[in-house]
Parts: structure tokens; C-alpha cells; sequence
């Protein structure tokens, strides 16, 4: 695949760290000889109906439409919403997709999607090492040990059941025993096993999971800055984790894990730098969502400014990416041919990536509260062709009230009106009744609310805002019966962090009985819920 | 204060702030993550998403405000105050009474008829407004009065304290200008915590002057752009032109008295349109002395050609109560020649009565040159008025076209 000089590989050879390398090198091939072993322990002495978790080695990839790499928010980013994105995305399901890019032999060939969806653009000095792996004689390259990636899992120990031991403070081990969750130990101790528990919502116990997952990689408890045998799968495991950690909010865990990733710009993130396990498989092994998902993460570490940087130096590597596409070229500027079909689903993919990042930037401006920026790029989407203008414009009339604009929001929200054609939707009424709140119209805002109720009475989110009206009018008690209904009705969207919030608030306005209700409440999430927030849990028996 | 358990009634208060809009934190992935669709599924089902904007943090989700937020002068204090009964008995005439003690006053807020009897579990709500206007610690006061089973009155008192905070800092310069127009620059800083969106920014002025606004270009639009934003610290200037009505002008005694200019009226927002509006006290401009005797330019042009012969008037005022007699004296500048005559007398000047002096000169040199050197005698008091820096031109070479090509 590339044509330069092999010298490099020599200068790092030749490198007065020879025995540093050499040494590493072996324990480099210890490792993966571990990670052999215990996938015949495990496919041994597990043994269940289902191979475990060398399934992801053996099975054969499925077959699958082109569009299946389609991303979620490729749909929502980029597409006008006539067919509306549910659909879409339950047709996409999960099913069998999952496991397809993990996988089929020992020696991976990637398939047009693969190049596609992990092309990724190398920094310089890493381009320089690539080409030195690829080109080496097999088994004569050897990184710098400054140059690996070497993570491991810093928790040290397992996380506990918030939820339960909460219940078991305020209502008793009784009430405790009765809840019923899953944890790690209940699920089939595989990428199969965590989705279960992803889709249950056991975010904690999903995280136990990954870490004993990832022992098996050598990237366990106590293994940060050891170096360990990358793959696919195992950067998946990671990207869950550090998902799920962000989305319990332990930030400075995922923080401190993510850390030895970097910027993804290790050599031994990319595929080249394993050509005998690749075959010359260009791309990056995290995948895109990876890679935004550690961008965004110092933002939630009063870092904003870190991942704003960071965010727009993806933005410019995709924006480098479509550039070569136009000009007939592969995402990574090789000039490589592609098939018209195939460089239109490319477009269409990164053009969709780009717009999921500057929805990232929009994001993290909104966090350091610079709202020129985040105007200035929302501004820019809704002119893109095919954007779905009626929701950008909606969303910027949004970030107008927030910032106290109330004559810019009123263009936006006319505008978005305009727009379609017969009587306002729901977005539009909440909106219309947002804007009343901003002019202290609260009575106003709650007829808005009520008839967007009319059109989606299940819906949580309009209920929630009809009761903070309700409070700002002065009806304490009509707010409080609005949420619990809307949480009678649907317990589990209902259960929400920002709803419960709420209700707490106005409980904590009702007197001292406000404190039965809150247990009442965690009674509730206890039979729903198999993740609450800390924060949440602290309001509710606080 | 009285501890409340003594009492059937409980009292609790809550500032009323802006909600905020929730969202919830992004994470998506590609069908072909390990977590597949199901992260992306928890964000669609999150209720704080916007259906086709999940991926935005601009939401739709109301979020009662759940820490303290500061309140400024000019903003609206917004409280809700819950009066519940705690007993299993009807509680009679039940009243609320709200004050608020600043520092120089007491103001009352609420006091509602009583609510005759309270049942059980039952809340007497009040919500009270009120715009602060004094900057410094105020002190809400909450009196719940009541009787009790036997009748008896009973009594007891809440009181939370407020710190209302400067929110923005104003600072104006003035300038006089020759032509009597008054200019005014005037710097609003942000001292919020929190960036505003300044809403209108006008200055009110007196009676005596008309405002020209110098904030918006020829089309109308303001110089800062859609929106005026400033970020906590950041300080934006307008400046107004002032130009004295014509009966000031006409009389140069109370133009040089009129000190007071007018009030600037600011008026901003912040979190989901909270308004704040501030008013300045009179703005003082120094007054500007004027003296018997004043001359200022007319006409004047801005380019004239070198050694081609150019005129200029100025008008001479007669600002005392009898009538003077000038000479009229043009001493030598640099690179101009007077093409007049000096020491030649000026007919006599009317009580409160104003000339036009027609100027004739050849600009020598050139560049930027400044008239000077025009010197009035006072005959009768021997008094000697210079006027040097009447005003500047530019003297150019040739003509004005072959400047404008260079």
C-alpha cells in the first residue's frame, strides 16, 4: 500500500532502546499468547450453549446491506425527517449487525464498509511508523514503548447496587430484598451479556462487566502502562465502558481511563500497524463514536476549552476526509478507485459525521456558555442542503430564549412555523409556550403546553413542563399531582433524572411530609429503575 | 425566630428564578458499536430529548432552578411562599403577610385577606413580585398569623435574607464639541456572573438636547450586530451625538448652564428571558465656559488646493450686555498667507447679537495645516481674545482628483 522507504523501520531498530524494545516486544507476544489461552480456558470450561466470548473470534460474519453502517445520527444529523428516524432505527435493529465487524477469521480482510466507516486520517509521525510496520519484514518491527497504547481499568473495585442500597437505608432490607435487578454475575459473561445489560439500563453493572471483560486483554485491574494486544473488540469493550461511566457521570474515572488512548494517534490504534493480523487493512481500530466520545469527555471536566480543540480537530480531519473523496480519492487520500456507489455512501456517511461533531461543538459552547459560537455553527447547519431546517430553527429559537434574545426567538420559531403547513405541532406549541415563560407569561405558557398535551398525552416531557407552569402560577399542589400522574402513567421514561428533580423541588415546598413522598419515589425507581443517579438518590433521602 | 414544629402551620419559601431547559448528554453510536443502537435508543426515550435534535443539548425539558442563582438591582425578585397545614384540624383566618426590609425601607408585598379556614394537608400559596431597586442586603419577612383551636391569636415569623448585587457598570465621557453638539460615550460593563443579552440600550435626554444615536449604521442595523451579548466582564460602547434644541443654542448663558443630559435606559436579559432594567441617574456633562466674546467656525473646507485662494466663515458671538467694539488683527501662521486685511475695524456687535466673519487665505504648504492666529481687541476694555486652532485643513497638490488616484 505505500511505496516509501523503509528506513525508518531500521531507525527504530537500530534505536539505542534496543532492549527496552526487544523486552516489551516479548511481552507484547506473552500477552496475546495469554489472550489465546484463555479463550480456550474460557471456550472449554464454560462451555454453555453459547461459545462465549471467543463467539466474536469464530462466528461468521453475517451478511449485511451496505446501509446497515448507517449511523443513527447520520439519519438524524443529516436527513430531512420525512420518514421519521424511529422507524429507521428500529429497522436497523441489532440483531446479528453487532457482531459482523468484529470479526470473521484470524486474518481480516475489511470489507468496503470497514474502510469506510474506520478511515481515519494519521497524524504525521504515526503515518511515519505505519509505514514502517507495514513494511518491515513480519515480526522485525518494534514500537517504542512511548509510542503504545496501554490502558487498564483504575476502579478498584466492582460498583454496588446505588439504587438498592439506598432503599435498604430508607425503607428497610425488606423492601431492599425485594428488588429485582440484574448484575454482572446474571448475564452470559460476554459482549452478548453487556448488551443485556445496557438495554436493561444496569449501566454499573454493565462497567463491572467490562472490566472483567477486559482482564482477558490484559487490560484489566492494575495493567495501565502495561503494554497489551489491541483488537476491534477490545476497543469496543473500552468505548462501552467509558460510554457508560460518562453516563453515570464518573467523569473523573472515565477521564483518568481515557486517558492512555489519547487522541487515538498511536500507531497501534490504527490497523496498518498490525499487518499480519490485517493484511494491510488501512483505518483507525477505535471507531468513530470512540473517538468523539474522549473529545467530549474534558468538557464534563470543567475542560471545555480542551474539547472544543479537540472536537475541531476532528471536524477538520473529516472535512480533510471529504475533500479527498471529491477528488476521486479514498477517505484517507489514497488513490485508491472507488466505485461511485460506494463513494456516494462515503459522502454520505462523513458528511453525516461532520454534522454529529458540530452538533459535539454546538454541545460544549453551550457548556462555557459562548453563544455567538454555538449560534455561528447552528446558523450554518440549517443552510446545509437536506438539513432538517424546522428542527435547527426551532433548536436556534431555543438557544435565542435561553440567552435572553426573546425577538431572535420569535423570528426562529416563526420562521420554523412557516415552514409547515396545517396546525402546529407539538414542538411548535412547546415552543410558542416556552417563549411565553420567557416573557413571564406563565399561564399562557400552560395553555400552550395543555394543547400540545392534547396531541401526545403520554408524552413526559410536555406533563413536566405544564407543572412547572402550574408552580410559577402558584399552584403547588396542581404541579405535584401533574408529575406523579405523568409518572403513574409511565413509570419508566418517567423516572427521569430531570423530572425527579423536579418533583424533590416541590416536595421540598410541602412541608415535612415531603419526606414520605420522596421514599415513595425511590420505592418507585427501585421497581423500575436499574440505575439511578447519585445525585438523585442523594435528594431523595437527603 | 420561633421554631415552626410549635405551630399547625408550616411555612416554606422558594425564590422563583427562570427554569432552565434540560438535556440530556449525548452518546450515540454506530450500528455496528458493540452497544449497537441501545445508547442510541436510551437518548431517543430520554424525555428531555428533542424528537430530530437529540444530538443538540437545546431542549424543550423545563428544569426548576436547583441552585441559588444571584439576584441584581432592576431585576425582578419572584418568590413562592407555601403556608401547609400540618394538624389534623381546620385552622382559622389564616393570613400571610410578606414584607421586605431594605436598607432604607420597608416595603410590603403581599398581605392577602385571611383564609378563613385551612383544612387539613391544605397550602395557602403566595407568590409575590417585586423589582429591587436598592442594592445590598434585603430581608424577607414571612408573618403567618392564625388562630388557634381555642381562639386564641397566634403568630409566627420567617425570615430569609437577600444580597442584591450591581449588575452592571456604567461609565460615560463627555465632549464638548466646538459646534455647541454634545457627544457622549458610554461604556456598560457586564458584572454578572453570567452573560446578558443587552435588550435596549436608549439614553433619555433632557428637553434641551435631541438625541442622535450612533450605534447603527446607514441601514438601521445596530453596529454590534443581531444581538448585543456580553460575557461576564466584557464591555460594550455606544455613543450618542446631543445637539442643544435651537433656543439653547441661541442663547449662549443657559447652553453653558445645561449640565444635565439625560438618563440612560438599559434594559437586558439572561437565563430564558429573566429582565433586569436599570435606569442611570441624570447624567452631568462640565459645563463649558464661554466668555463675552466667542467665535467658532462655520464653514471651513476640508481640502483646499495649494496656493489657490479659499474662504472660511466663522461666527462671532456677542455673549454680554452692552455693545463691543473689535478690531480685528490676523497675525502670520506657517504655510498660510491672509489674503485680508489686519487691524481694520469690525462693525459694533449687539447686546446677545452674532456676526458672520468671511475668511480669505492661500494655503502655502502642504499638508495638514491649522488656522490660528486670528486675534479680536476689545476697545473699550482693551482686552485681547487669541483664537489659535479654529480648525483644520488638509492642502493638497494639484487637484483633488489626482489624490483620490493615488
Amino acid at each position: 500500500m505505500s511505496q516509501e522507504t523503509p528506513s525508518l523501520s531500521q531507525y527504530f531498530g537500530s534505536n539505542e532502546n534496543i532492549e527496552d524494545t526487544i523486552d516489551f516486544s516479548q511481552q507484547l507476544n506473552e500477552a496475546a499468547g495469554q489472550i489465546n489461552n484463555l479463550k480456550i480456558e474460557d471456550n472449554l470450561s464454560i462451555n454453555k450453549s453459547e461459545p462465549e466470548v471467543c463467539r466474536i473470534f469464530s462466528d461468521t460474519p453475517p451478511i449485511q446491506t451496505k446501509y446497515s453502517t448507517e449511523a443513527f445520527f447520520d439519519l438524524i444529523g443529516n436527513s430531512v425527517q420525512n420518514s421519521g428516524t424511529k422507524e429507521i432505527i428500529s429497522n436497523l435493529g441489532l440483531s446479528s449487525t453487532t457482531e459482523e465487524s468484529y470479526s470473521s477469521s484470524r486474518l481480516i480482510i475489511g470489507t468496503e464498509g470497514d474502510r469506510r466507516k474506520d478511515a481515519w486520517i494519521p497524524s504525521e509521525k504515526t503515518r511515519q511508523c505505519l509505514i514502517a510496520a507495514a513494511t518491515a519484514t513480519p515480526g522485525t518491527y518494534f514500537s517504542q514503548r512511548e509510542m503504545l497504547t496501554m490502558p487498564g481499568v483504575l476502579l478498584e473495585e466492582e460498583l454496588g447496587d446505588a439504587v438498592g442500597e439506598a432503599v435498604t437505608m430508607c425503607l428497610g432490607e425488606a423492601e431492599a430484598a425485594q428488588r429485582r435487578v440484574l448484575n454482572a454475575s446474571d448475564v452470559t459473561q460476554d459482549e452478548r451479556g453487556l448488551r443485556e445489560l445496557v438495554q436493561a439500563g444496569a449501566y454499573r453493572a454493565a462497567i463491572n462487566l467490562t472490566a472483567r471483560l477486559l482482564t482477558i486483554y490484559g487490560q484489566g485491574r492494575g495493567r495501565a502502562g502495561h503494554p497489551s494486544k489491541h483488537s476491534p473488540h477490545s476497543l469496543q469493550l473500552w468505548f462501552t465502558r467509558i460510554a457508560l461511566l460518562v453516563k453515570t457521570k464518573a467523569f473523573n474515572v472515565a477521564s483518568a481511563e481515557a486517558e492512555p488512548f489519547g487522541h487515538f494517534d498511536k500507531p497501534d490504534m490504527y490497523f496498518q500497524f498490525y499487518p499480519d493480523m490485517y493484511g494491510g487493512r488501512p483505518g483507525s481500530m477505535a471507531s468513530f463514536s470512540f473517538r468523539l466520545l474522549l473529545a467530549e469527555l474534558p468538557m464534563h471536566c470543567s475542560k471545555a476549552k480542551e474539547s472544543i480543540m479537540r472536537l475541531f480537530n476532528i471536524l477538520a480531519t473529516i472535512r480533510k476526509i471529504l475533500e479527498n473523496l471529491k477528488r476521486g480519492q479514498c477517505e484517507d487520500g489514497n488513490p485508491m478507485e472507488l466505485t461511485e456507489n460506494d463513494r456516494s455512501d462515503s459522502m454520505r456517511l462523513w458528511t453525516g459525521r461532520e454534522v454529529r461533531v458540530i452538533h459535539s461543538i454546538i454541545n460544549c459552547a453551550l457548556v462555557v456558555r459562548d453563544y455567538e459560537l454555538a449560534m455561528d455553527l447552528l446558523g450554518q447547519l440549517c443552510e446545509r442542503d437536506g438539513a432538517p431546517r424546522h428542527a435547527l430553527l426551532s433548536a436556534l429559537g431555543r438557544l435565542h430564549l435561553q440567552m435572553g434574545n426573546i425577538s431572535g426567538a420569535e423570528v426562529c420559531f416563526k420562521e420554523a412555523s412557516e415552514m409547515i403547513d396545517g396546525p402546529p405541532a407539538v414542538r411548535e406549541l412547546v415552543d410558542r409556550g416556552l417563549l411565553s415563560i420567557a416573557q413571564s407569561a406563565f399561564d399562557e405558557a400552560y395553555i400552550s403546553f395543555q394543547q400540545a398535551s392534547h396531541l401526545e398525552p403520554s408524552n413526559v416531557m410536555i406533563l413536566n413542563n405544564m407543572g412547572v407552569c402550574l408552580l410559577y402560577g402558584g399552584h403547588l399542589k396542581e404541579a405535584i399531582q401533574v408529575l406523579e400522574s405523568a409518572i403513574a402513567a409511565n413509570p419508566v421514561h418517567a423516572l427521569n433524572e430531570s423530572l425527579l428533580l423536579n418533583l424533590c423541588t416541590l416536595y421540598d415546598m410541602e412541608s415535612s411530609k415531603g419526606r414520605m413522598k420522596k421514599f415513595a419515589l425511590l420505592r418507585q425507581i427501585s421497581r423500575y429503575q436499574a440505575d439511578a443517579p447519585t445525585m438523585i438518590l442523594e435528594k431523595l433521602y437527603g | 425566630m420561633e421554631s415552626a414544629e410549635e405551630h399547625f402551620l408550616s411555612l416554606k419559601v422558594m425564590r422563583l428564578t427562570r427554569p432552565t431547559l434540560a438535556s440530556p448528554f449525548p452518546i450515540t453510536c454506530d450500528s455496528k458499536d458493540l452497544p449497537g443502537n441501545l445508547l442510541n435508543n436510551a437518548l431517543q426515550q430520554d424525555p428531555t430529548a428533542v424528537e430530530g435534535t437529540e444530538t443538540l443539548c437545546i431542549g424543550q425539558f423545563l428544569l426548576l432552578p436547583q441552585t441559588p442563582v444571584n439576584i441584581y438591582l432592576g431585576e425582578t425578585f419572584s418568590s413562592y411562599i407555601c403556608v401547609y397545614s400540618e394538624t389534623k384540624e381546620i385552622v382559622n383566618n389564616v393570613s400571610v403577610k410578606v414584607d421586605l426590609q431594605t436598607s432604607s425601607q420597608r416595603l410590603s408585598l403581599s398581605s392577602n385577606p385571611p383564609t378563613l379556614q385551612l383544612y387539613p394537608e391544605k397550602t395557602v400559596d403566595v407568590v409575590i413580585h417585586h423589582e429591587v431597586k436598592e442594592i445590598g442586603t434585603h430581608i424577607l419577612i414571612c408573618e403567618v398569623t392564625y388562630q388557634s383551636l381555642i381562639g386564641t391569636p397566634m403568630s409566627f415569623r420567617k425570615f430569609f435574607k437577600i444580597m442584591v448585587m450591581k449588575p452592571l457598570d456604567v461609565k460615560t465621557k463627555f465632549y464638548n464639541a466646538e459646534n455647541d453638539d454634545v457627544y457622549l460615550e458610554a461604556q456598560v460593563q457586564n458584572i454578572t456572573a453570567g452573560p446578558i443579552c443587552l435588550e435596549k440600550v436608549a439614553l433619555d435626554a433632557s428637553h434641551l438636547f435631541n438625541v442622535i444615536s450612533l450605534n447603527s449604521n446607514k441601514k438601521g442595523n445596530s453596529i454590534f450586530g443581531k444581538l448585543t451579548i456580553l460575557q461576564p466582564q466584557a464591555i460594550c460602547q455606544f455613543l450618542y451625538c446631543l445637539i442643544p434644541n435651537e433656543k439653547l443654542a441661541s442663547d449662549l448663558k443657559s447652553l453653558s448652564g445645561a449640565t444635565n443630559i439625560g438618563k440612560l435606559d438599559i434594559v437586558w436579559r439572561s437565563n430564558l428571558g429573566e429582565r433586569g432594567r436599570l435606569q442611570t441617574s441624570q447624567l452631568q456633562r462640565m459645563s463649558p465656559e464661554y466668555g463675552d466674546i466667542r467665535m467658532t467656525i462655520v464653514e471651513l473646507p476640508n481640502f483646499v488646493v495649494l496656493e489657490e485662494l479659499f474662504t472660511f466663515k466663522c461666527k462671532l458671538i456677542n455673549n454680554c450686555e452692552r455693545t463691543v467694539e473689535l478690531m480685528i488683527y490676523l497675525e502670520n501662521v506657517e504655510g498660510i498667507a491672509w489674503c485680508d486685511i489686519s487691524g481694520r475695524k469690525l462693525e459694533p456687535l449687539l447686546p446677545m447679537s452674532h456676526t458672520i466673519l468671511e475668511f480669505r487665505c492661500i494655503p502655502l504648504l502642504p499638508g495638514l495645516r491649522t488656522i490660528s492666529g486670528i486675534k479680536l481687541l476689545d476697545t473699550f476694555l482693551k482686552r485681547t481674545y487669541t483664537y489659535d486652532e479654529l480648525g483644520q485643513i488638509f492642502v493638497i497638490v494639484e487637484n483633488t482628483e489626482k489624490v483620490k488616484n493615488i
